[in-house]
């Protein structure tokens, strides 16, 4: 019994430890990269209009504020052997396909696919393309980008990622009333069409 | 003797004529679908929120997993219901990408849209063309595409594609609905008359074709219903 004690809890400890280690160390570099989203997105937010070109160009301005300390991040995620671009691209195109596969429920014992299919709303629908749109080009890039990104992708991705934060600011403020219904429907369409035409 | 295809034809059947018959089609007709295509793209682009709505309504009231199936499946069906619904030229677009397989879009589909699962939820199909479409302006080279695929498939069948200098052809045709029909007849009569063929029979889905083709006396036309 003893004997068997001894190995359950001794078997791979030495392996899971280390690897625990290392996932714990990324996790937190991550989430430091994540709570700096926020801070970017709730500047724009803050004095964000309804006009697109204004919000994608006010969130450059705050990345570029907050560059020193998401550098610094990304140095120490390098410094673990990670690839953060390479691994945030990953994450994001298989968190668009968990969405687009539309069975999550979204409350009231209904999925996003039942939402979409019996809703009227626009705004919906325009996430609904908007997803749509980014989920085709990230697989894309990441495909070309499987063995080092050339510029032109790794450009590409910047301007969809600006564009995938202006989408966020969007709704957040149509969720406030910040905006109404009509501008928001314009400004996501208008999100979609920079984002296809990349 | 020879039996030409017409546009319908192309679009609504497959090929399972016997070997001895020599089939035709002219450059003509896959110069019509073109134009078709790009018609029927730019419809789509313009009227997709109402193709969107029909979509939605056409499924709401199946389950989620009834509703799904494969995109060439769902083609089809939204092509059915866009003819109904009066949305002749859309439909003709669908027609065409159930029909044929258009490599890029095909290729493109497999790697992105069939990679979320196997059969498809209408619902993501439609956005997803519609954003394929205008993806980098996708939609300015698609109906090359699918004449190409077109092409294609006729060499596999060993069908000739009769090559016609069309210049005066279209030129001269007075405007009206069925000018396309009758461009496609008199640059059959041409073929006709520079490989001095007597007489030959055109293969048509279109029920008003043989109407139409009663001036060509040389031309005897049959009417298919391929998608009975």
């Amino acid at each position: 019994m003893a004997g068997e004690a001894a190995v359950t809890v001794g078997l791979g400890a030495f392996v899971e430890e280390y690897s625990t280690q290392r996932v714990n160390e990324l996790t937190h570099l991550y989430r430091r990269l994540q709570e700096l989203r926020r801070r970017i997105l709730q500047e724009v937010e803050e004095k964000a209009g309804e006009d697109v070109a204004e919000i994608v160009s006010n969130i450059v301005t705050a990345i570029q504020r907050y560059a020193p300390e998401i550098e610094e991040t990304l140095a120490e995620l390098r410094r673990l052997g990670a690839d953060p671009v390479k691994a945030s691209l990953e994450s994001a195109v298989e968190e668009y396909a968990e969405v687009l596969r539309l069975d999550i429920p979204v409350g009231g014992g209904k999925t996003l696919e039942d939402l979409l299919y019996e809703s009227r709303d626009e705004v919906l629908d325009k996430l609904h393309e908007i997803m749509m749109a980014l989920y085709m080009e990230y697989v894309e890039i990441n495909e070309t980008c499987d063995r080092g990104c050339p510029p032109e992708a790794a450009q590409k991705l910047e301007k969809l990622s600006t564009l995938e934060l202006a989408t966020y600011i969007i709704y957040k403020l149509f969720q406030k009333q910040k905006i109404d219904k009509k501008t928001a429907v314009v400004a996501l369409n208008e999100i979609v069409d920079k984002i296809l035409s990349e | 003797m020879i039996k030409f295809l017409d546009v319908g034809y192309l679009i609504n059947c497959r090929h399972k004529i016997k070997q001895e018959d020599k089939l035709v089609v002219t450059s003509c007709v896959l110069k019509v679908i073109r134009h078709k295509i790009e018609k029927g793209l730019h419809l789509f682009l313009e009227n997709f929120e109402i193709i969107r709505d029909f979509v939605k309504k056409y499924y709401s009231t199946m389950s989620g997993k009834r509703r799904r199936r494969s995109p060439k499946e769902i083609t089809e069906e939204i092509a059915q219901h866009l003819e109904l619904k009066g949305y002749a030229d859309i439909a003709f677009l669908f027609r065409a990408i159930a029909r044929y397989y258009i490599r890029d879009l095909e290729e493109h589909t497999e790697k992105t849209l069939l990679q979320l699962s196997s059969k498809v939820s209408p619902i993501n199909y439609i956005v997803y063309l519609r954003n394929y479409f205008k993806k980098q302006n996708n939609y300015l080279v698609f109906p090359d595409k699918v004449v190409d695929s077109i092409r294609k498939e006729l060499q596999q069948n060993n069908i000739e594609i009769a090559e016609i200098d069309d210049k005066e052809l279209w030129l001269d045709l007075d405007s009206g609905t069925d000018r396309e029909d009758r461009y496609q007849l008199l640059c059959i009569e041409k073929y006709m008359r520079n490989n001095g063929t007597p007489e030959a029979r055109l293969l048509t889905t279109d029920h008003r074709l043989p109407d139409t083709a009663q001036p060509f006396e040389n031309i005897k036309v049959k009417v298919v219903d391929c998608q009975a």
